[in-house]
């Protein structure tokens, strides 16, 4: 009996001895940059310092920095070249990068801000900035202008509003976008079309793309996607998508809903745009109907124009969106995409003269080729304008032309239009299988939308 | 029907419907070669005009200093850790369920599968904290470790059945020879599980290979990322996607989980000679 | 989870051998606590904290971004009157339940066999049966299960063959959720390879002895096959109903819930909550309905397993 307990104990032993070993293999592979967490236990305690006492010590000590960004190839490819260029100039800041895919990006942070563990600089989106702002995990930037850290001289106040939430600057713009319209000016030659020029309303716009139909027949669509961002055509009502403080709808009358509904329900109908199966069958923006020369139209941001014009391997064109006979400007600049400063940053000073040399380093923006959109300082503009590609020039073009046509952005979407939006594509795909007629259907937008959007008030 | 005859109909349907099954890696390893102007124009074709290997340098290379070839390293020592773990861990928590007795078995046997019933989304952000307060976010820690204390229980319940279709006689005929418990486990229940630990390592091998939550929430140096992180890199919706590196590096990310298939598998043909062990 | 206790009780009488009964009831449980002891740390120190904290937060409101707010049973009751979709996951999810696994598992099955034969070039079959289950979920893929199912796509390209016109399959509410479900039953490499290591399982003698009774293949496979196989017809109908109401990849990919929400799968209108509508609690209170839902199925396939289900080592019970 006791050999028969000595042999348990000795498996026990033995496994005690696997599971430490394995253990012990496993812990091996940590390697450098594991002081996250550390570094944001410590952060806390640093809030209360002044930006001014930070960057005093910036300036000797050695100092870490986490950035965070979405992109594709390229984009790494640049902004590590241009970080490489920063470290260069600024031996005592190192800069751990860490860059995703679009896919889990959001998702990441959102798990990194509830672990209090956000990198220093994030790349932000205008659709996400006021989940942020609200909850206080953005930095704001005014003190560091102040200071001279960041310096907008070169910078129109037109670029950098689209960053700021109730007057303070929480994000820097990388890149000025714009919503448009691509086009494709071979097939309006073909077609024997007048191209379209700026001023031109919804209902030219509509027999143009029956003009094209009726030209090419079969398997072609006056117009790509259909349903193009209903905010731009309220604001050319002069009326909001949101109230001003989000806690509802920023029109009254449903008619404007009806109306453009009713607007691209009838050109399905007639089968000038796209049918919903066809739509759904675009993989990517390369596979765009315009680019297939399936649709001469293309309704997108102006920064997508680079990638349009490179699957398509000819010339497209940008021109504004149509607008309201007697309307208001409707368009607007929006930042493609920003840079934030988190809360959880140790080093914001450090971080704010990362995002000043991103800004107006002329070498950095060589390097960077205009990439994340047209850059906000006009000294770089001037600089890079030479040496872009066709799509590169036409975007830069466009966010000139667009200036005449637009008033100041939206602010930024209340928390829940995540939401909203959802039940606005949702409401479209019952329009396209004809299963609610338009009025009902914006009746129902309205009770639902008001129904989500209630919960911000405070 | 004679043998020959049902030899080639076997060949014949097999051979057919294999074609469906080959269709998604075929048109992929198509894309990959395509130039990348070619991917969309020329979707439903499964040839190139012209192979464009380029894809696969330019994909190789990764980004800036941080080539794919790190990445393979990087899941490669992942996985290969995962599966020792799973391996390790399944047979010994399976072996104690299937063949021993002790308090409260049932019970911890249901909270065993009732851990897999709860959708993972909503334990991540717990478990995150968790793994940072012990300061394991930016290693390899999360993703290797819980494979050696536990593993999946979807493993341990593989194994719990394929202990329990070996005869127990086995087990009093090596009790009769002075078999200790773990000797049983080790001598005799083990080797004849080798087709069951062959299916976990396969699955275990594939599942932590393709897993992109894991690392996409606790690997933030992207000198400690894995493939399918590296695979993601490559897309952005909002401006421009790199496809033909994309699937060039999407194939090569195939390659390693074809391989350990065709290895392993051909055990499962020889399989074992459970012939003249019983009795 | 009343059924696997009355399966484990029941093994467990069989466990409680004469020749044991010297051995006192505590070493017993250290052996047994031995051997299972890694699982029991890893639950102790990774799941179950997690598991209790997502119980806790299903009953607040939490954004992720900001602390969770104590709000009672309010997620329960928002979800059960006054949240449309989430019934409508519901009776996606039940649907695509009740038909995938079945089909997917016969196939399985079925393909299983035909591979178990000692064929020329078997394990080469194998393996390209097996692709389409690791072909995984990365955009790339995503993009190939839209050109198989688009409208030029190679669906359509065969049945062109016979002069149908084909539809976008995943674009069209009537045929999203029956091509997803197509898509799901042709990945069955997963029960494949566990039913084709069962069948490896089964003692050779077995048939040797049937073969000198005379017993054709068919009978040879309903007396011998399918009883020998019962474990692991078993394990593979659990796993794939569990694994079923928690399937996400395929219609995160490729319909993303649309059109009209038919293929909105329960585990996507969650993932919708958590991480695009940031509301965690609500999502988390959904989570412990599917574990509720899930467990009451699965103890129902256990109870009923002590019926149909056969385990050699317990003697054919």
């Amino acid at each position: 009996m006791a050999m028969r307990v000595g042999k348990a104990v000795s498996v026990f032993l033995t496994i005690l001895f696997l599971v430490t070993l394995s253990v012990g293999c496993a812990i091996a592979p940590k390697m450098e940059g594991s002081t996250d967490s550390q570094a944001a236990e410590q952060n806390s305690e640093n809030k209360g310092e002044s930006a001014a006492n930070n960057e005093s010590r910036s300036s000797g000590e050695n100092i870490e920095l986490r950035i965070a960004w979405w992109g594709s190839q390229d984009r790494h490819d640049r902004t590590l070249k241009a970080i490489e260029l920063f470290e260069k100039n600024n031996p005592n800041i190192k800069i751990s990068a860490e860059f995703l895919g679009w896919d889990g990006y959001w998702q990441k942070l959102s798990t990194q801000a509830a672990g209090k563990n956000l990198p220093d600089i994030i790349q932000m989106d205008y659709a996400y900035l006021n989940e942020y702002v609200s909850r206080g995990l953005l930095a704001d930037l005014e003190p560091y202008i102040k200071s001279g850290v960041l310096n907008f001289n070169d910078v129109d106040e037109m670029y950098l509003a689209g960053g700021r939430v109730d007057g303070k600057l929480y994000a820097v713009n990388l890149g000025a976008n714009s919503p448009a319209l691509a086009y494709d000016p071979a097939m309006f030659e073909k077609a024997g079309i007048p191209e379209l020029q700026p001023g031109y309303t919804w209902e030219d716009f509509a027999d143009t793309a029956r003009k094209f139909k009726e030209k090419f027949g079969k398997d072609f669509y006056g117009v790509g996607r259909t349903y193009n961002d209903f905010g731009i055509y309220l604001r050319e009502k002069g009326a909001t998508f949101y109230n001003s403080d989000g806690t509802g709808l920023g029109y009254d009358d449903d008619r404007y809903l009806i109306d453009y509904w009713t607007y691209w329900n009838k050109l399905e109908k007639e089968g000038v745009s796209a049918p919903f199966e066809v739509v759904q069958s675009i993989k990517g923006l390369e596979d765009e109907l315009i680019v297939h020369g399936k649709s001469p139209f293309l309704f997108f941001h102006s920064n997508q124009i680079v990638a349009l014009t490179k699957a398509a391997n000819r010339p497209l064109k940008l021109t504004i969106f149509p607008s309201h006979d007697g309307g208001d400007k409707g368009l607007f600049l929006k930042p493609s995409q920003f840079f934030s400063v988190t809360t959880h940053s140790k080093h914001p000073d450090a971080a704010a003269k990362f995002i000043d040399f991103f800004t107006n380093d002329t070498e950095a923006n060589m390097i960077l080729a205009g990439e994340r959109g047209v850059p906000i300082s006009s000294k770089i503009r001037e600089a890079l304008l030479p040496t872009l590609d066709e799509g590169g020039k036409e975007m830069f073009k466009y966010i000139e032309l667009v200036q005449n046509y637009s008033k100041p952005i939206d602010p930024p979407a209340p928390p829940g239009s995540t939401e909203v939006g959802a039940l606005m594509t949702r409401l479209q795909e019952q329009l396209s299988f004809g299963q609610i007629t338009p009025e009902k259907a914006a009746k129902q937008f309205r009770e639902e939308a008001e129904k989500i959007l209630r919960k911000n008030k405070k | 029907m004679n043998s020959a005859a049902r030899s080639i109909s076997f060949h014949f349907f097999v051979a057919v419907f294999g074609l469906f099954m080959l269709y998604p890696i075929l048109w992929t390893i198509a894309s990959s070669l395509k130039p990348e102007s070619e991917i969309f124009l020329n979707a439903a074709s499964l040839i190139p005009s012209s192979l464009e290997w380029n894809n696969y340098a330019k994909g190789w290379q990764g980004f800036g200093t941080i080539g794919f070839n790190v990445f393979f390293r990087n899941s490669a020592i992942i996985t290969t850790t995962v599966v020792v773990g799973t391996l390790f861990s399944t047979s010994l928590v399976a072996f104690g369920f299937a063949r021993l007795t002790f308090r409260f078995r049932s019970a911890l046997f249901a909270c065993l599968l009732v851990t897999i019933m709860l959708p993972a989304q909503v334990t991540l952000i717990p478990q995150y904290i968790l793994f940072q307060k012990i300061g394991w976010v930016n290693t390899w820690n999360p993703l290797t470790i819980p494979a050696f204390i536990g593993g999946s229980p979807f493993f341990i319940f593989l194994m719990i059945q394929f202990i329990r279709g070996i005869p127990r006689e086995l087990d009093e005929a090596a009790v009769i020879d002075g078999c200790s418990t773990f000797g049983i486990f080790w001598r005799v229940v083990l080797p004849l599980c080798t087709p069951a630990l062959i299916t976990v390592a396969i699955f275990s091998f594939y599942w932590t290979w393709d897993d992109f939550m894991g690392p996409l929430i606790y690997l933030n140096n992207v000198k400690l990322q894995t493939v399918s992180l590296g695979l993601r890199m490559f897309a952005d919706p909002s401006s421009v996607t790199a496809w033909g590196p994309m699937f060039a590096m999407s194939v090569l990310s195939l390659l390693p989980q074809f391989i350990v298939f065709l290895f392993f598998q051909k055990y499962l043909v020889e399989g074992i000679a459970t012939t003249g062990i019983k009795g | 989870m009343n059924g696997e206790a009355s399966v484990i009780a029941k093994e467990a009488d069989v466990n409680r051998r004469p020749k044991r009964g010297w051995q006192s009831e505590a070493k017993k449980n250290l052996i047994g606590y031995s051997f299972i002891s890694p699982w029991l740390i890893g639950f102790l120190a990774f799941t179950i904290g997690p598991m209790i904290a997502s119980l806790y937060l299903s009953f607040t409101n939490y954004d992720l971004l900001s602390p969770a707010q104590w709000v009672g049973l309010e997620n329960y009751i928002r979800m059960f009157s006054d949240d449309p979709r989430f019934w409508t996951a519901l009776k996606v999810t039940f649907i695509f339940v009740f038909v995938s696994v079945p089909l997917k598992l016969a196939f399985a099955l079925f393909i299983a066999v035909l591979f178990n034969s000692r064929h020329r070039g078997v394990g080469f079959y194998r393996t390209v049966y097996y692709i389409p289950s690791i072909i995984g979920g990365s955009v790339a893929v995503a993009v190939m299960w839209k050109q198989l199912f688009g409208l030029k796509g190679a669906v359509n390209g065969i049945l062109a063959y016979f002069g149908i016109q084909g539809t976008n399959w995943i674009a069209h509410p009537d045929t999203a959720l029956p091509s997803l479900i197509l898509l799901v039953v042709w990945q069955f490499g997963s029960p494949m390879l566990i039913f084709l290591a069962g069948l490896k399982q089964i003692p050779g003698e077995l048939y040797e002895a049937a073969a000198v009774d005379g017993a054709n293949r068919f009978s040879r496979f309903v007396k011998i096959t399918l009883p020998m196989l019962t474990p692991v017809i078993f394990f593979n109908l659990v796993m794939q109903m569990i694994g079923g109401f928690m399937t996400f990849t395929q219609s995160f990919l490729i319909t993303a819930g649309g059109p009209l929400d038919r293929t909105l799968f329960y585990a996507v209108y969650l993932y919708e909550k958590a991480f695009a509508n940031f509301q965690m609690g609500y999502a988390s209170a959904m989570a412990w309905i599917l574990l509720v839902i899930v467990s009451f199925f699965t103890a129902l396939i256990f109870k009923s397993s002590s019926a149909w289900v056969y385990y050699e080592s317990e003697g054919g019970k």
